[in-house]
């Protein structure tokens, strides 16, 4: 049963100077990173950018090599206290083909001090949260892909474990299961931590608290949304009369202003809101910039999403 | 740290996945069956009317008591300053190695020879097949990644003792339904005077090849934990079993002290297991229990290194 002791520092998970290699290759690079015990953590990053290896150290499916993980209070991430309180879906694990679904996850609860009726019962519980409970009884060989990933997530949340490490969770589902994963990873939420892995930025946005962004081994970037986003904050302004070539080159002349494109009559603004007065004060210093040059601007958009700060952070967006 | 608990929960699942998915009903039935044609090769002689019950006794004793005495001498036994192996049938002959011919005719004489005779042939044979009981048990799960569902919930050492125990109990349950149809098989076949004798043997033989078959698995687990791809754990298993043996008694030829490589595996000691003598069982059993623990040691520290 999930034990739960209490860790007074409110973080969960304290990655410090983590660094993994595979023979030549190194796939994590002094990685630090500090994990709140609640809410949704997202975690993106080219293929092969190190995001599994970075989920099977805090698994403890690797050894560690180099740096540490504190993991709910405990030095190493296969303490014998963390048993059970820690939920994994692997992206490539798979169930016995041949053993019914019911005695697999009745197995598993049972490692997590789950007995008798009351581990039974779980079981239906969890596989009715899937949406998977007709499937109970039968081989995990007659599961589709997606129903795959759906018992996936049940064995994780199987314990109501404080911390659920879902890799890539909704690839391959359709859109009403997916939806269906979605809220339940936002349910484990308001008691536990979950690490999600995706590649399906338009659906993480709107899911997770906060985000890390790992490119080549390296966390380039890590925060809430708002402030990764933030980091990489562009703006569309249309104005209502044709945009001049000295007036981008004054543009760029502004302290907050990283990059400007323009065309006819619109311009697209990188702004710079690390600064001390952030994206309010990169924003007045626009506007303020436009009102003095006579060009009101006539519609302003945010084009900063999560998908366009990760190309940004990737540099993926000047390659496509 | 061992959890005490989920030793016994990976043991049970073990075996009952076995029998479930029918892997290890196929391993029983396939072991009984090479067990029975031992026995039936055991008694074939007599039946067909080649030789009599007494010559073939006769013959039996002298085959055994020369393979007892070539496996004793050849481990450096009793052979320290005595002659070359070639002269042991003329040894044997002038009383030279009384022990060996007793032990012989403990075998032969004093107990049931024919369950003698095919218990003997299953400890040559035994070592090769038990390894198909035990290369999936690690292998298998981290091969197909199910290891990771594991993994967050249970210690790696446990993980790997529960498998040993589940693997080592369904090899000494297949042992003892081996010996059981060999005498039922034998009890058909035989007077039905020669029964009685033959179940108090039937238990010593149980024994031994229990103890025999200890080491054995703890080496399967040993490969199976090392080799991530059932069929290469498979193989090692088996090719370290055959091959110790000939490496050593090849390379015993080009000088005497190599032929000790065969104690790395139980080969230089199991025919002890049968003897009457009972310190050289006691020796004999303790050696398994200790080959069993180095191999186990060595799984452990390889397993809890792995990444999985």
């Amino acid at each position: 049963m999930s034990n739960s002791s209490e860790v007074t520092t409110g973080e969960a998970i304290r990655i410090s100077g983590l660094s993994h290699h595979f023979g030549e290759k190194q796939a994590l690079k002094d990685i630090d990173w500090v994990l709140p015990q609640k809410g949704i953590v997202g975690l993106v990053g080219p293929n092969g950018a190190g995001k599994t290896t970075l989920f099977s150290l805090i698994a403890g499916f690797l050894t560690l090599q180099k740096g540490t993980i504190s993991v709910l209070g405990e030095s190493s991430p296969v303490a014998s206290a963390l048993m059970g309180r820690v939920g994994v879906m692997p992206q490539d694990a798979i169930f016995a083909r041949d053993i019914s679904i019911f005695d697999q996850l009745l197995f598993l609860l049972k490692l997590d001090g789950y007995q008798g009726e009351v581990a039974e019962q779980r079981v239906r519980e969890v596989m009715q949260r899937v949406g998977l409970e007709t499937e109970l009884f039968r081989g995990a060989a007659v599961l589709s892909h997606g129903m795959g990933k759906r018992l996936g997530v049940a064995q994780a949340i199987l314990a109501n474990p404080e911390i659920v490490l879902l890799d890539e969770p909704t690839a391959g589902l359709d859109p009403a299961n997916a939806r269906q994963i979605r809220h339940l990873m936002r349910e484990l939420a308001e008691t536990s931590l979950v690490i999600v892995s995706s590649h399906n930025l338009l659906e993480l946005q709107d899911l997770i608290d906060s985000v890390g962004v790992i490119v080549g081994g390296e966390l380039i970037s890590s925060g809430t949304v708002e402030e990764v986003t933030r980091r990489a904050r562009r703006f569309e302004i249309h104005l209502d009369a044709k945009v001049e070539v000295e007036l981008v080159v004054e543009l760029k002349q502004l302290s907050h202003i990283n990059e400007v494109e323009f065309s006819d009559q619109q311009l697209t603004v990188s702004l710079n809101a690390d600064q001390e007065d952030g994206l309010n004060g990169a924003l007045s210093q626009l506007y303020r910039f436009l009102i003095e040059k006579g060009l009101p601007p006539h519609e302003v958009r945010e084009g900063a999403s999560l998908e366009q700060a990760y190309l940004k952070l990737t540099g993926e967006d000047q390659s496509s | 740290m061992i959890q005490f608990r989920h030793v016994l929960l990976h043991a049970q699942k073990l075996i009952i996945h076995s029998l479930r998915t029918g892997s290890g009903v196929a391993f029983i039935f396939l072991t009984i069956l090479i067990g029975l044609s031992l026995a039936n090769l055991s008694i074939t002689p007599v039946e067909l009317g080649f030789t009599t019950a007494e010559e073939f006794r006769e013959s039996a004793s002298k085959a055994i008591g020369f393979a007892l005495a070539t496996a004793s001498l050849r481990m450096g036994g009793e052979n320290e300053n005595g002659p070359p192996d070639t002269d042991i049938l003329s040894r044997m002959e002038s009383g030279d190695l009384i022990d060996l011919g007793m032990w012989a005719r403990y075998l032969i004489l004093d107990n049931p020879m024919l369950l003698s005779i095919t218990v003997l042939l299953l400890g040559v044979v035994l070592p090769l097949i038990l390894p198909l009981g035990s290369f999936t048990a690690i292998s298998s799960d981290v091969q197909h990644r199910t290891v990771r569902y594991l993994l967050p919930r249970t210690s790696r050492l446990s993980l790997l003792v529960g498998r040993w125990l589940g693997t080592l109990f369904l090899s000494w349950v297949l042992i003892l339904l081996l010996l059981f149809s060999v005498v039922v098989y034998l009890s058909i076949m035989l007077p039905p005077e020669a029964t009685e004798s033959m179940v108090p043997w039937a238990g010593r033989c149980l024994f031994s090849l229990c103890c025999l078959a200890t080491p054995y698995v703890s080496l399967g687990i040993l490969c199976s934990a090392v080799f991530r791809v059932p069929m290469v754990a498979l193989l090692a298993a088996v090719g370290a079993t055959v091959g110790t043996p000939l490496l050593a008694l090849s390379l015993q030829e080009a000088w005497d002290p190599l032929g000790n490589l065969l104690y790395l595996l139980p080969w230089g000691y199991s025919h002890e297991l049968l003897s009457p003598n009972g310190d050289k069982v006691f020796t004999a059993v303790a050696y398994s229990l200790g080959h069993s623990l180095l191999f186990m040691t060595l799984a452990a520290w390889r397993f809890r290194r792995a990444d999985l």
